[in-house]
């Protein structure tokens, strides 16, 4: 990997809620990098952590409770400057012109996330008029022209509507055109189709993907769906309990999956052409106050052995394939 | 079960004195049967009139037209002309789960209030009766006895359906509507659920009717599929068969969409835009506005639900089912 390709380079993250019942290690030690015009993928369960990490890298992690207790997200700019995201005020005018002009993200409930008092139109200009120093006319022109660009038909007629009016394929299509109205050098994606039906997403994925391609943005996809992952992504990562447990190529990945709880959600998913019983993981994502002290997933693990439940696995390195667990380990860091 | 012809018309109100100006044509006229023990999937996009269909069934919303008949000890019963009272009694025949644990629990009540409660209602057993069956129950749906006395906030989503699970096996129900009962889990505790379902059925010989809009998930859970879009049925065959030979270019669409779990794969968009508003269905064919193969004769001619000569037990709702070449799943 090139230097110079990167476009956030995330060291050693963490993110930990200090709560009254104690502390939640939300994010716990996470690296990844996101090159220029690639897509990452990050899947896990709830609760994993993965949104959290998403969030803060625009800083919009919960607060104050939600804290970055060390790391760095280095975010790159046009000029070849490194800014470090995770040492900025939260308010700060740095991170403020980062949040919708170089970072734009999408929620997975769209009506949620567009204000039902406003129309689309009015959504769409607040966001232009934030980042570009342009008079309203021009503004709603390019509102138009960014509704155009996520194939809304009638654009003109739409920005009056509320949204209310719209269905949530629509919704989703304009959260992307406001998303993408001031062209961000990254999209976050958290589970942008999950509230939708098969058949619209199928068409939102798509739309997503041909937009990345045209704009030449990198983009980071949040979800829990493997297919998803498998249709978007160049790059991924696993996530459980706040750490990452294998990061591969998404071609490397599908392929030969290598830690046990990747395995295990490859296999949950219902398949057609398969018979019989699901095979599922056993139990739920451990309390968040309690975490083993081993490896988070021993207590779900089916091939869990004694050193487990002693020792937190580093990574190991497979070519190009890292996976966290002792089954990989050759006798390394025992 | 037999329901034939039923439909459920929503009125919608307009004006100073809420004069009704149009109907919101949710389920419009559809037929079908479920057998004893059988289990049926019911698949389609939101807006389809499937979760209106479920609760029509168990009579939560009452029907506008049709029946529904109920096999009760040998006699059929139509439970759109008993009177509530009557309901009562019927009622403990089914269930029904929903897909929001969420706000189909209620907060404030514990588990074995909530588990005991329709034993309650309808007087089965003594209060000590009715604790130790509920324990029974939920050690057999993987939850701990000893957790009785938590209320549902305490729980995981996956843990809040195995309550609702418990609440619907109390009363020993014949058959049970299942609404989206796992899209709202992750997909390892979903395998758990389903798996789950599947035992119960054949421990209780359950019947069920299990809606999702996922065909994929459908598929583990039935016997017969039946598709929905816009009130109608355009489609009833064998699981196994609806996947390697749809017959209605609807069908085609939603194989399609599933997703196929391999790198760098991408899924065929065949069906275009939204689906149309149900108060104003397309005339003819309810898919003409959206369907690739659409022909004159559908934009006038309303296609009827008929049986496929070479399958028992399969229907489609489609002029060109004999001529069209559909995809199956690949």
């Amino acid at each position: 990997m090139e230097e110079n390709n990167v476009l956030v380079d995330v060291r050693d993250l963490a993110v930990y809620f200090h709560i009254e019942q104690g502390i939640v290690k939300a994010v716990d030690g996470v690296n990844f990098k996101i090159e220029k015009g690639k897509s990452l993928g990050v899947v896990g369960e709830s609760g994993c952590g993965k949104t959290i990490t998403a969030l803060s890298l625009l800083l919009l992690h919960p607060q104050p409770e939600g804290r970055i207790e060390k790391g760095n997200i280095f975010f790159y700019s046009d000029s070849g400057d490194r800014i470090d995201i995770a040492k900025l005020g939260i308010n700060s005018k740095q991170i403020r012109q980062r949040r919708g002009n170089d970072i734009a993200m999408i929620f997975q409930e769209p009506m949620m996330s567009l204000n039902p008092v406003l129309n689309i139109g009015q959504q769409l200009m607040e966001t232009i008029r934030l980042h570009q120093k342009v008079d309203k006319k021009t503004a709603n022109k390019i509102a138009v022209e960014a509704l155009e660009r996520v194939r809304i038909s009638a654009p003109e007629r739409r920005m009056k509507e509320y949204p209310f009016q719209l269905s949530g394929g629509m919704r989703q299509r304009v959260m992307i055109a406001i998303a993408l109205s001031c062209n961000p050098k990254l999209l976050i994606a958290d589970e942008p189709t999950t509230a939708l039906d098969v058949t619209i997403e199928a068409e939102i994925l798509k739309l997503i993907t041909d937009l990345q391609k045209e704009l030449g943005m990198s983009m980071m996809m949040i979800t829990h769906d493997l297919g998803v992952i498998g249709e978007m992504t160049d790059d991924v990562v696993v996530m459980y309990v706040g750490k990452i447990v294998e990061k591969a190529s998404t071609k490397r990945l599908f392929d030969e999956p290598l830690h046990p709880y990747t395995k295990a959600l490859f296999k949950s998913r219902p398949e057609i052409r398969t018979q019989g019983r699901l095979s599922s993981i056993k139990g739920s994502v451990p309390n968040p106050y309690m975490q083993p002290k081993g490896c988070s997933f021993e207590p779900r693990c089916e091939v869990a052995m004694d050193i487990c439940k002693k020792k937190a696995p580093g990574f190991f390195d497979l070519g190009e394939h890292l996976v966290s667990c002792w089954k990989y380990s050759d006798g390394e860091g025992l | 079960m037999e329901v034939k012809g039923l439909k459920k018309y929503f009125p919608i109100r307009k004006g100073f004195f809420n004069k009704i100006v149009s109907f919101n044509k949710s389920v419009n006229g559809v037929d079908f049967n479920i057998k004893k023990g059988e289990s049926v999937g019911l698949v389609g996009e939101s807006g389809s009139g499937k979760t209106t269909l479920g609760r029509c069934i168990v009579r939560l919303y009452e029907s506008t037209e049709g029946s529904i008949k109920f096999n009760i000890n040998g006699q059929m019963i139509d439970l759109t002309k008993v009177s509530q009272r009557e309901m009562k009694s019927i009622r403990k025949h089914f269930q029904m789960l929903f897909q929001d644990v969420y706000s189909s629990l209620d907060s404030r009540m514990r588990v074995v209030d909530i588990v005991t409660e329709p034993m309650a209602i309808h007087k089965i057993g003594t209060q000590k009766e009715r604790i130790d069956r509920a324990k029974e129950l939920m050690e057999s749906v993987g939850l701990s006895a000893n957790d009785i006395r938590k209320y549902p906030h305490q729980f995981s989503g996956g843990q809040r359906q195995r309550i609702g699970i418990t609440r619907a096996l109390s009363i020993n129900p014949d058959f049970i509507v299942c609404d989206e009962p796992v899209s709202a889990l992750d997909v390892s505790v979903q395998a758990q659920i389903l798996n789950l379902l599947l035992d119960l059925r054949n421990e209780f010989n359950l019947s069920y009717l299990f809606i999702a809009h996922d065909l994929g998930v459908v598929k583990y859970m039935s016997d017969r599929i039946i598709v929905m879009y816009l009130g109608k049925i355009v489609e009833i065959a064998s699981s196994e068969d609806i996947y390697e030979n749809p017959r209605h270019p609807y069908t085609e669409a939603l194989l399609a969409a599933i997703s196929k779990y391999k790198a760098g794969s991408s899924r065929d968009i065949l069906l275009k835009g939204n689906i149309p508003d149900p108060s104003n269905p397309p005339s003819g064919c309810v898919l003409q506005t959206r369907c690739a193969y659409v022909k004159d004769l559908c934009k006038e001619v309303i296609p009827d639900l008929e049986p496929i000569t070479e399958k028992p037990n399969a229907f489609v709702a489609c002029h060109f089912h004999k001529e069209l070449n559909l995809n199956c799943y690949s």
